[in-house]
């Protein structure tokens, strides 16, 4: 009986409601892990609480990390500009790729009428960085200085070859909508970490090279088809930072409280009646709620940063909405165990002047990104902190529109790219696959999305064939029916 | 049973019958069908449990199960192995049998292994009526079914709810709407015998009902005001919306529905309003990302309607054969591409906007009727355009006979005029020496340019545009600094002085102008459309602009605002260098130009006796769009529509099916379900899988029209439960088959199976009546009983799948606000229509787009308090109050009622202004009439709110609650007032501000609580 996952969590479910009534506390932990720790096991007689409250009795394996901080860069960030230096695209300026070699890729609508494909040496100089002898363009200067402590993927590749699609793919192992968020996963499988503050939370940036670009969707942080509670929650950039959270004006925290305990009284009363364990349930997320209205703002107060801190991520960090706040709100929710923080930062779609837009794109998202990753070591969060920092696909080697010596652009190109992890398990200083001499293809160790994925999940004490949900009678996991860790940069 | 938890579900007991439905099939589907079952690709041996003939077959002197032998059934001694070599399921294969499922496999070995077809796809008959002693249980068949069960289980019902309660179960589970306490009196105050049937009558026979339904609909029709991708442009498929509300309201029969709206467009003489029914298919989502592939799109389309049809009508996951066989239900990948040719021949593109993704219909909705005075506009303006139709014939001969060719003399009739400012929205504008302007730096695709010319005192009657080519521009033609040397300008306008007041333009020509870019299109109002210059001679060309009315500003001087609009998609189509020239003359000479465009002129260039029909077209289409009476009619039509529109009377376009005449477009086999991996040795023909249509290919449903009709046949096992069971699960929350999107053997099995065939049965003979079958569940004893929830039945049945009691849920967020509003008395009940936006924090759509007109700007005055079914559909962003309270994302077609309880929930309720503003407006109507009893006033808040008279205990807590607030507020004026300005509508000053503000807070509680938000 019961066993696989969802039946489970359902019988799980069913024996809180049951042995519910009477003993406080348990209904917040029905509420699967949207918030607070689940307290059942106590109730169930558990000698030892575990610590997972997710569907997850216990770790697959031994996990590394205990939660994750994706900063995904959105978009595509160039990786013949920023991570990957091809020399021979200099020497060959201008030439048509196709005289070089045969074109078998899909091209977007964009470049597929062109009549050349000239090819686009980058103008920025890279240099090697750190013990490692890591090769960073300039255009990093701050990630170029942490080399050491990450681990850059050179191989990565996918499918999709528009946004929409790929964008999905990367955060739900799906180019079509449906499927939950990675996030959503972690929060079903092992639910929260803390008792005060969502489990995962998704936070949205625009960078300066291309504000209005590749929007985001509410899909890429849902739940899919698992239930609405494992959804992130989104930070907001204006107005209450979770939707809802402060008080009406006119209405404050004594007021408040006193609204709330009357509804509780007659919420009891109504429990009393009908022993319904919904309504004990509901009478528990009112408290949550209240807690919230506290632990959001202490989260979001920086004044509690000395400035040194406040330095390090750059002149943006104190201005709501930047990349630089939410990387340090990122390390903040690190702190406070927010199991998934995911970053979105936008603008790194340079089909055009490129060298117009992406110094700027690279000066906002370098200073902050290196820093988070400094000031997670230096409070030795790093060593249980996985972090992530890539898009969603890679960009043409050759020119989309008129190639001049100083201005060109690139389509998106999915075959090749390059993506860089940090922290917890992650083997640092490390560079890893290869692509060819015109960064067209990978020729050693590709690794795929689902691959990333598969890794992600190992390193948080999940196989990932085995966090599975069923639906539509079909056990689904992230990463569909594919996927390897990849060891080999695995510390 | 697997996925069920749920007691009752348990196998049957030692000494029971297996049946092979219940207990066997759902063991072998989940741990064996993966390796042992439809999927040709993945079968692991030859042994397979899935066909009859294949588990009892014989496999060389042995029998993977031989009914009556254990000893002989191999399947027996696998399940039971220990070695890792024999061991079913595999080790590796992450999947376990549980001890007591191989009890149960065992025994139904023993048993004789009787085996049945998957109940699904054996079509229903009517089961016989069980029947009973109970008298009050006895009348409807509803009862008797449920009853039987409930004494197998040996339980009780749970007796009636009291009047008051049921009032409001029936209300909101029909309507999604509480019944008002004058309803709730009328209703206490019938005490005939049919006061129950009359009820749920008049609730039948509500908008409401109508509504309600539609909005359960628009969750399984993956219905949305945007298109889903990328920039998630806006669509307006609303008047589908608005004709489904409509079906539900006429109670169309659900036979007739379907076919409407899977082939409404190929019915006989189909009707617009049959065509607009086929919009079902075209709500999904519609890619228009810059260099997204049409052939990649179109298939993801059709998909989804093959996806989503069978998700709707027959409750079966089709989409798992998109890649591969079905590993769980007999239905293979080249059956699912088979179902695909029946919905892939609508010549579509697959790319591109929803409003301009053909096919599409231009309609108004069927629901909204324009106010007379309106009407009598439009038609007056329809009779204008006819009137000048019928003198176009005459008014054409006479232009034509003087259609000129173009003069080649120049002419002293245009002056330079000095130009003040030029700014360009990129890139920049200098200014030469010879009154040009040169444009310089990058100004990418759509560059926008401003001038400001200075008439002074001077009569002006005509502006000229000469664009000049540069050296430093793309040979031959050197106008532009495109690639090619060309430039697309889109629009034109003149306005004059600092109002800003149009100068309207009445005739515009230019010396030159590429097919299907004609100088008409500078002034058609569509940035989509523009003029180039593709093919002209090297050398400059020119465009004239003559106004409609001479501007005579001798009494003050002013100056003209020239705007040059370039919004083409081609990179750096921007005219490269131009002058500007004014004229005074009435008719000045246009130099060498001519309105007519390439094609017009060659068609003019050949004698009239040579013209061939497609150049009389030509010329008679282009006179079309000079003949000023037609276009002077034309413009006030489109006025007269442009209001309609904006009133959500008018005609908008929405997205629907139309056949494609002629030989069918081949479907194909996907490989790997990939569209660029079709199997192009063989064109699948349309078929049916073999597991739900035996017939031959003859048999086989030929088109659409046919497909839709077989769904709502009798041959067809699915549909009947299929609908059944929804619209059982949106009365009790869960339907008798809980997993309501997915029929097939992976799916749950019904915890009523003899109920769910025999209201099968009874829906198609009743003619597939909704509201009758409505009527049958809501008149049971079953829907009435209590909800309250006894412990003991609590540990036996925690999801109340028996019905050993009444239904109790939480209502969904569309409901929830909408009962708000009601108690506030602020919910405007008009019907249909454009969407409207609601109170929406700010800031939300800035993750899709951050430019001004992304910006959500909610509705105004009543159009904030429609019900929440109207609310914008954004598919990027949902509204946040329906998706807090678990509504489905609408990007793919959703069945399956979802219910969570969280905080974010509670802070919904505690802080969105929608509530709070409600709350003031139920404290006022409250205050209005039960003037300052405190007792009386949260008496009436409460029952506003619940349908329900508060108890002595729930008043005396609402009564000190009421006087806290009232010291609360009367020591803090501000507060109060700041908390009574909440929203959009302003506050009664007539009443008193404390009172008001603290009955405010009371209200609030109240609507905050459990039962406010409960159906029970």
């Amino acid at each position: 009986m019961a066993s696989t996952p969802e039946a489970e969590f359902r019988l799980r479910e069913t024996r809180r409601h049951f042995f519910g009534r009477g003993a406080r506390g348990v209904g917040v932990a029905a509420l699967g892990s949207l918030l607070g720790r689940d307290l059942g096991q106590a109730v169930e007689g558990t000698a030892s609480p575990s610590p997972l409250n997710g569907v997850l009795k216990e770790f697959h394996v031994p996990p590394k990390a205990k939660r994750v901080i994706y900063l995904f860069q959105s978009g595509a960030p160039s990786q013949q500009d920023l991570f990957d230096h091809k020399p021979l695209l200099q020497k060959h300026f201008g030439e048509d790729m196709r005289d070089h070699f045969e074109m078998t890729q899909r091209i977007t609508g964009m470049t597929a009428n062109q009549s050349t494909f000239p090819l686009a040496g980058t103008k920025y100089a890279f240099s090697k960085h750190g013990q490692s002898g890591m090769e960073i363009s300039e255009l990093l200067p701050h990630i170029s200085g942490i080399a050491d402590d990450i681990c850059l993927v050179r191989s990565m590749h996918t499918e999709a070859i528009n946004h929409d699609p790929a964008i999905t793919f990367f955060q739900t192992g799906h180019q079509l909508a449906g499927r939950p968020s990675i996030g959503s996963w972690l929060s079903y499988g092992l639910g929260s970490a803390n008792d005060n503050l969502p489990t995962f939370i998704a936070l949205v940036s625009r960078g300066t090279g291309r504000p209005n670009c590749q929007p985001l969707y509410d899909r890429l942080w849902g739940s899919g088809f698992l239930p609405t509670q494992y959804a992130g929650v989104k930070f907001m950039s204006v107005g209450d930072p979770v939707l809802y959270l402060n008080n009406p004006q006119g209405f404050d925290a004594g007021a408040r409280r006193r609204m709330l305990n009357d509804l509780a009284k007659l919420n009891e009363k109504k429990l009393a009646e009908f022993g319904d364990p919904e309504i004990d349930t509901r009478i528990q997320q009112y408290e949550m709620a209240y807690r919230m209205q506290t632990s959001v703002p202490e989260l979001t107060d920086f004044s509690d940063e000395p400035q040194h801190i406040l330095d390090m991520y750059g002149p943006d960090v104190t201005t709501r909405g930047t990349y630089a706040y939410n990387c340090l709100l990122a390390r903040r929710m690190a702190e406070r165990d927010v199991r998934f923080i995911q970053l979105f930062h936008m603008g790194w779609d340079q089909h055009f002047t490129l060298p117009k837009q992406l110094p700027g794109q690279c000066r906002d998202a370098d200073q902050p990104s290196a820093a988070l990753i400094m000031d997670l070591k230096q409070r030795g969060l790093l060593d249980d902190t996985l972090v992530v920092w890539g898009g969603e696909f890679g960009r043409t080697s050759y020119c989309q529109g008129k190639l001049e010596r100083d201005n060109y652009g690139r389509d998106h190109h999915p075959r090749c790219f390059s993506l860089w992890l940090a922290g917890a398990g992650i083997k640092s200083g490390l560079t890893y696959g290869a692509t060819d001499e015109w960064c067209y293809n990978i020729t050693e160790n590709p690794v795929h999305v689902h691959d990333l994925h598969a890794t992600m999940l190992h390193l948080l004490g999940i196989d990932h064939e085995r966090l599975t949900y069923r639906f539509q009678g079909r056990y689904f996991r992230l990463t569909d029916v594919h996927g390897h860790v990849v060891e080999d940069i695995l510390s | 049973m697997l996925g069920l938890g749920v007691v009752f579900f348990g196998h049957a007991k030692d000494d029971a019958a297996i049946d092979f439905n219940r207990d066997i099939r759902p063991i072998l589907s989940d741990q064996c069908f993966r390796c042992h079952g439809p999927d040709a690709k993945n079968q692991k041996s030859e042994f397979r449990l899935d066909t009859q003939e294949k588990l009892f077959a014989d496999l060389g002197g042995y029998f993977g199960v031989k009914p009556g032998s254990l000893e002989d059934s191999e399947l027996h001694w696998r399940i039971r192995s220990d070695d890792p070599d024999d061991q079913m399921p595999p080790a590796d294969s992450k999947r376990q049998l549980s001890e007591e499922e191989k009890e149960i496999l065992d025994r139904w070995i023993q048993q004789g292994a009787p085996y049945a077809k998957h109940w699904s796809f054996v079509p229903p008959v009517r089961s016989e009526v069980p029947s009973g002693d109970n008298e009050a249980w006895n009348h409807n068949p509803v009862d008797r079914f449920m009853l039987a069960k409930l004494e197998q289980e040996g339980l009780q019902p749970t007796p009636r709810a009291d009047r008051e309660t049921l009032i409001r179960r029936a209300s909101l589970a029909l309507t999604g709407l509480p019944p008002t306490p004058a309803q709730v009196d009328a209703f206490l105050a019938d005490e005939s015998e049919n006061a129950w049937t009359h009820l749920i009558d008049r609730l039948l026979d509500s908008m409401d009902y109508a509504e309600h339904q539609t909005l359960l609909w628009l969750d399984a029709a993956r219905y949305a005001d945007t298109d889903g991708y990328q920039n998630d442009a806006e669509r307006s498929n609303w008047p589908w919306r608005d004709w489904v509300i409509r079906a539900f309201l006429e109670n169309e029969p659900f036979d007739q529905f379907t076919i409407e709206q899977l082939a409404g467009d190929m019915l006989p003489d189909a009707e617009p309003d049959q065509i607009l029914a086929s919009a079902f298919n075209r709500n999904h989502r519609q890619n228009s990302e810059g260099g997204a592939l049409a052939e990649e799109f179109f298939v993801e389309n059709v998909i989804d309607r093959v996806e989503t049809t069978s998700t709707v009508w027959l409750g079966l996951t089709m989409g798992c054969c998109r890649c591969h066989d079905h590993k769980y239900d007999p239905i293979t990948q080249r059956e699912f591409y088979q179902l695909f040719a029946y919905f892939n021949n609508i010549g579509e593109k697959g790319i591109g906007k929803g409003v301009s993704a053909n096919p599409v219909l231009n309609i108004e909705s069927p629901l909204r009727v324009a106010p007379p005075e309106l009407t009598q506009l439009h038609q007056t303006a329809r009779a204008t355009v006819a009137d000048a139709e019928r003198g176009f014939g005459s008014r054409f001969e006479s232009w034509l006979a003087t259609a000129l060719k173009p003069s080649d003399k120049n002419s002293e009739d245009w002056f330079d005029i000095e130009i003040t400012s030029a700014e360009t929205t990129s890139g920049e504008l200098k200014s030469e020496s010879d009154d040009t302007f040169l444009l310089t730096g990058d100004a990418g695709k759509n560059a926008t340019y401003t001038l400001t010319a200075q008439v002074g005192t001077r009569r002006i009657t005509g502006l000229r545009l000469d664009c000049l080519t540069h050296p430093s521009f793309t040979q031959p033609r050197q106008l532009a600094r495109s690639s090619n040397g060309n430039f697309v300008l889109s629009e034109v306008s003149v306005t004059r002085g600092e109002s800003n007041e149009p100068v309207p333009i009445r005739q515009v020509a230019a010396t030159f102008a590429q097919n299907n870019y004609p100088a008409s299109n500078l002034i058609d109002g569509k940035s989509q459309t523009g003029w180039a210059i593709y093919d002209s001679q090297p050398g400059s060309v020119s465009a004239f602009f003559l106004f409609e009315t001479p501007i005579d500003s001798s009494d003050h001087p002013t100056y003209l605002t020239v705007k040059l609009e370039h919004a083409s998609q081609f990179r750096d189509h921007n005219i490269g260098r131009f002058r500007i020239r004014l004229s005074d003359l009435d008719q000045p000479d246009l130099e060498g130009a001519s309105e007519l465009p390439l094609d017009v002129l060659q068609a003019l260039d050949t004698p009239t006796s040579q013209r061939n029909p497609t150049q009389k077209k030509t010329i008679r289409d282009h006179y079309r769009t000079l003949d000023g009476p037609l276009l002077a009619a034309q413009r006030e039509l489109k006025n007269v529509e442009t209001e309609l529109n904006s009133q959500g009377f008018g005609k908008v376009p929405v997205m629907v099916m139309r056949e494609a005449d002629g030989e069918p477009r081949p479907a194909y086999f996907l490989h790997r379900g990939q569209y660029t991996e079709p199997d192009l040795s063989e064109p699948l023909p349309r078929a049916l899988p073999a597991s739900l249509h035996s017939g031959s290919l003859g048999d086989q449903p030929q088109n659409r029209l046919e497909l839709s009709q077989w769904l709502v046949s009798a041959e067809n096992p699915l549909t009947a439960r299929v609908i059944v069971n929804r619209a059982w699960q949106s009365i009790f929350g869960t339907g008798i088959v809980k997993t309501t999107e997915d029929f097939g053997t992976q799916g749950e099995v019904p915890s009523h199976p003899e109920l769910l065939d025999w209201l099968a049965v009874e829906f198609m003979e009743s003619g597939w009546d909704l509201k009758a079958l409505f009527r049958l569940v809501l008149t049971s004893e079953t829907f009435q009983q209590g909800s309250m929830v006894d412990p003991t039945l609590l540990s036996r049945d925690p999801q109340n799948r028996l019905l050993a009691r009444g239904p109790r849920y939480r209502l969904d967020g569309f409901s929830i606000r909408d009962c708000a509003l009601q108690a506030a008395g602020l919910l405007n009940r008009e019907a249909g229509g454009p969407p409207v936006k609601p109170y929406q924090p700010p800031g939300m759509w800035n993750a899709v787009n951050q430019n001004a007109n992304f910006r959500y700007t909610p509705s105004q005055g009543e159009e904030l308090y429609r019900k929440s079914l109207y609310t914008y559909w954004k598919r990027a962003v949902n509204p946040p109050r329906q998706i807090i309270f678990d509504a489905a994302g609408r990007e793919t077609c959703n069945v399956r009622r979802r219910s969570t309880n969280t905080p974010l929930q509670a802070l919904a309720l505690m802080n969105d202004e929608t509530f709070l503003e409600a709350a003031r407006g139920l404290a006022e109507r409250t205050l209005k009439s039960n003037g300052k009893d405190g007792n009386a006033i949260v008496s009436e808040l409460y029952r506003q709110a619940t349908s329900r008279r508060a108890d002595d205990e729930t008043i005396s807590i609402l009564s000190k609650n009421l006087a806290y607030y009232r010291d609360h507020f009367a020591n803090d004026a501000d507060a109060a007032k700041a908390f009574l300005s909440i929203g959009e509508s302003l506050r009664d000053e007539s009443l008193d501000l404390t009172e008001h503000a603290a009955v405010t807070a009371v209200a609030h509680l109240v609507l905050n609580l459990d039962e406010t938000i409960t159906l029970e």
